[in-house]
């Protein structure tokens, strides 16, 4: 390693605070044993005694005072709830994992049956080809490769290996064209009707064999048997066609049914989509049915069957509904607090810009931040919460609204240092740079993206770095009031169900706040030290 | 026709009971292709000067022209070499430069305008540095860059603040040699500010003195007739330099000396990166001291004796 490269990597070190593992780099080295051993004494062993001397008084102490939930938990019961912790993670892992076993093996056999149903169908009926129903059986044929592919879908989905690949199969087909399926099913029908209308017309013009005056008796005997063998072979042929029709009706009802079945769990929004094409498709087969069906009654039926049976397999998935772990609590607290960070930055970088170019409005601006600056999570949270209920409201939001609370609680009170400091930054801009974008006639926006803004960036960075601070600190008192389910809820709701762990498992969150805090700053701090230049020229 | 003409021009900052006026009854005639020295005390408003030959400032009375037309605005025909070198630190070099071309020349094919970039880093012979930053570079580095920035702008007049001020006096040789030696290939008009009488004389074929401030005015201009190349070693015994130099330093310490005692100046603050007062010191992090973000500006205030 050359001597540049190692001295990179030690003022890295330095910057990611971990400046305390360069003494043993360079005693390693063998560079100055002495000044490396002393510098070892102070940076770390003297730390780590402190740590231990905390952990001693902290143990001795805790068993002095006496609570409601017992003595006061020392480091050896706060270790063991976190242990507990990490137990109900696992556990929870192999009950999901579990869940959607079973839901893959459920949707397999939804699969099979209706595959099986496919089968039976057997071929496309085989009619006499004519003008009028060669088209109707392109149509029938269409309608069947589509319910085809649909069941493929469904496949594919029932032995997708998670949940993520499931979703993605049913996003990549198009159910757009599964609207289409009503209408072509019934299209379908239309060769059958015509040959049910054909023998109506058949039995109509047939000779009545009706008595006529004069006829004989021997005459009216074979009129009435002619009359009979003729109105039992044209309701024969009636009835072949009732029964055909309302098997190919029924099958069509109870495919689209069997693809709401097969279709999984993975978005609501796809779901709802084709919930509302089998919906659609509902009345108008039952429509049709009542149309063309001489028994009302058995059109009624139909209808309320088809609609039924849509209604009873109305997909309304719901997400696995395990609870909430402590890593998830983590990972919502972590959620919330950069969306509120991104949506102060978002609003503080621009009108720090705005502040720091014009001295008119910073002026004007100064007064209300002054203000604003000190207020505590505690008193946005309210007007947050009353405001964002006012004006968010939907059936199925995209976010919860106590995540939303959290997030511009969070905004509100971390948005100031980045404002404060990037309009500082901005109007501290180096004079001298500003002349060179003068003389080269810059633009204006070419002079704030390439002048003013790089300049400004180590302090608007200071900003970000105290602002993502703040954040953390204030997302936890937002968090427990907001009741969202991060680590703020976690400490309420330890409070609240007081049980013997209570107190040990809110020590947990106290170190877990306290670590990720650390571990954020120390983020930030780096990136700081990426944007500034060293000294100015 | 002078190229670059300032007539009766007067200059103060502030109003009222504040007011100071620093340059007054400022005339100046200079012709295209020559090389001017303007030599002076510190603080006696010599960047105010050029700064209003740039349009960086207006006179408050009396009017600046170029090729006889008001300068009333900056522009990349007076290209100006900052005192403080004025690069921004997060480019490098060749982006510091191609900043000012990129804009300037925006009609030309980006290959022809990396050509002119490269040829101008080139001239000032920084190729090995292209891509190093501001902060990588020595003084004398940094002033080359500026230089190659004001000559790639391809100005009609190059205007130097003082540009070799700050350098160590062997760096600041091979850079007076380097200023002249571009200059000779295709003798543009410049303007060199400089508060050393021998690299006036060295360098320029005019020198002009300008009296201390406040209200500091320009003295006679000295022509110097002496024949480039000019050889640093030998010129000390030439009696035309000896003679130029006692009458710049006569009349600095002299006539243009004499306003001095009534110097008055208004300090610049610092610039300063603030501490993070927030940041409490721990042993993983130990206090940073403040930073002083701009460079620290020396201006020695001599008084007459
Ligand atoms: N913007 C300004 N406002 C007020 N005073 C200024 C300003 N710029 C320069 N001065 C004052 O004008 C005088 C001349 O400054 P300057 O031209 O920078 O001197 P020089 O470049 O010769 O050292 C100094 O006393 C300085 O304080
Ligand atoms: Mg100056």
């Amino acid at each position: 390693m050359s001597n540049e490269a190692f001295n990179k990597l030690l003022s890295f070190l330095r910057t990611i605070r971990f400046g305390w593992v360069i003494p043993f780099i360079l005693l390693a080295r063998g560079e100055e044993p002495k000044v490396q051993l002393r510098a070892i004494l102070s940076g770390v062993i003297v730390p780590l005694l402190a740590i231990g001397i905390f952990l001693f008084g902290w143990n001795i102490a805790s068993k002095q005072i006496v609570t409601k939930f017992g003595t006061v938990p020392g480091p050896r019961q706060v270790t063991s709830a976190w242990g507990s912790l990490m137990n109900e993670i696992r556990l929870e892992k192999i009950k999901k994992e579990d869940h959607f076993r079973r839901l893959r093996e459920k949707r397999l056999g939804y699969v099979t049956k209706y595959e099986a149903v496919i089968n039976d169908l057997g071929p496309i009926p085989d009619l006499k080809p004519s003008p009028k129903n060669t088209e109707a059986l392109e149509t029938l044929s269409a309608a069947f490769e589509e319910i085809e592919e649909l069941l493929e879908v469904s496949n594919k989905v029932s032995i997708a290996p998670d949940a993520d690949t499931a979703k993605k199969t049913v996003e990549g087909f198009n159910f757009e064209s599964s609207r289409t399926l009503g209408a072509t099913v019934v299209q379908s029908l239309l060769p059958l009707e015509l040959a049910y209308s054909s023998a109506e017309q058949e039995w109509n013009l047939a000779p009545k064999y009706n008595p006529v005056e004069g006829d004989t008796e021997e005459i009216l005997q074979s009129k009435s048997a002619l009359k009979s063998s003729r109105s039992k072979s044209l309701a024969a042929k009636k009835a072949d066609l009732l029964i055909e029709r309302q098997r190919i009706t029924s099958l069509a009802t109870d495919q689209s049914v069997g693809i709401l079945e097969a279709v999984p769990s993975s978005t609501r929004r796809t779901l709802r989509k084709i919930d509302a094409n089998a919906s659609a498709l509902a009345p108008i087969l039952s429509e049709k049915l009542t149309r063309v069906l001489a028994d009302e009654a058995a059109g009624t039926k139909y209808k309320n069957k088809a609609k039924l049976k849509i209604m009873n397999k109305n997909f309304s998935e719901k997400p696995y509904p395990g609870k909430d772990t402590y890593v998830s609590q983590i990972l919502t607290s972590l959620k919330t607090v950069f969306a509120g960070f991104i949506i102060a930055s978002l609003i503080a970088i621009p009108l720090g810009v705005v502040c720091g170019l014009n001295k008119t409005i910073n002026n004007a601006f100064n007064p209300l931040i002054q203000i604003f600056k000190p207020v505590s999570p505690l008193a946005w949270l309210p007007i947050v919460m009353i405001v964002v209920g006012a004006l968010y409201s939907s059936d199925d939001p995209m976010f919860e609204i106590s995540f939303i609370n959290s997030a511009i609680t969070v905004a509100l009170c971390s948005l100031w240092p980045t404002l404060v400091n990037t309009a500082l930054g901005v109007a501290s801009t180096d004079k001298d740079f500003l002349n060179v974008a003068r003389v080269l006639k810059l633009s204006w926006s070419k002079k704030i993206f390439k002048v003013v803004l790089p300049a400004a960036l180590p302090l608007i960075f200071t900003g970000l770095r105290l602002s993502l601070g703040v954040g953390w600190m204030v997302l936890i008192a937002a968090e427990m009031l907001a009741q969202n389910p991060g680590l703020g809820k976690f400490v309420w709701d330890m409070f609240q169900n007081g049980s013997s762990e209570t107190l040990s498992m809110i020590m947990v969150a106290v170190f877990t706040i306290g670590i990720i805090g650390f571990v954020l700053d120390t983020v930030m701090l780096s990136l700081q030290q990426l944007v500034s230049f060293g000294e100015a020229i | 026709m002078a190229f670059l003409e300032l007539k009766n021009v007067e200059k103060g900052f502030g109003t009222g009971s504040e007011r100071t006026e620093i340059l007054t009854d400022i005339n100046l005639d200079i012709k295209e292709g020559e090389f001017v020295a303007i030599v002076g005390y510190s603080g006696s408003g010599k960047t105010t000067l050029i700064s209003l030959i740039a349009g960086l400032l207006h006179p408050d009375i009396g009017t600046v022209k170029l090729e006889d037309e008001i300068v009333s605005e900056p522009s990349p025909d007076r290209a100006i070499v900052f005192q403080n070198y004025s690069l921004l630190p997060w480019l490098n070099v060749f982006e510091n430069v191609s900043l000012a071309v990129d804009q300037i020349f925006p009609s030309w094919t980006p290959a022809k305008r990396r050509e002119q970039v490269e040829k101008y880093i080139g001239m000032v012979n920084l190729t090995p540095a292209l891509l190093k930053t501001p902060a990588e570079l020595s003084g004398g580095m940094r002033q080359r860059v500026s230089v190659a920035r004001a000559l790639a702008m391809e100005p009609k007049i190059l205007l130097l603040d003082e540009p070799l001020g700050a350098l160590d006096a062997l760096t600041r040789a091979v850079l007076q040699d380097e200023i002249c030696h571009i200059w000779e290939r295709d003798k543009k008009t410049v303007v060199l500010i400089t508060n050393d009488v021998d690299e006036g004389i060295l360098m320029a074929d005019r020198i002009i003195p300008l009296s201390a401030g406040p209200k500091a005015s320009l003295g006679k201009s000295i022509p110097v007739n002496i024949p480039r190349p000019r050889d640093r070693k030998e010129i000390n015994n030439n009696p035309e330099y000896r003679r130029i130099r006692k009458e710049v330093i006569d009349y600095l310490l002299g006539e243009g000396g004499k306003k001095r005692d009534s110097l008055e100046r208004a300090l610049t603050l610092p610039d300063i990166e603030p501490e993070d007062l927030t940041h409490q010191p721990t042993f993983f992090t130990p206090r940073r001291a403040p930073k002083r973000r701009g460079e620290k500006k020396k201006e020695n205030i001599e008084v007459a004796a």
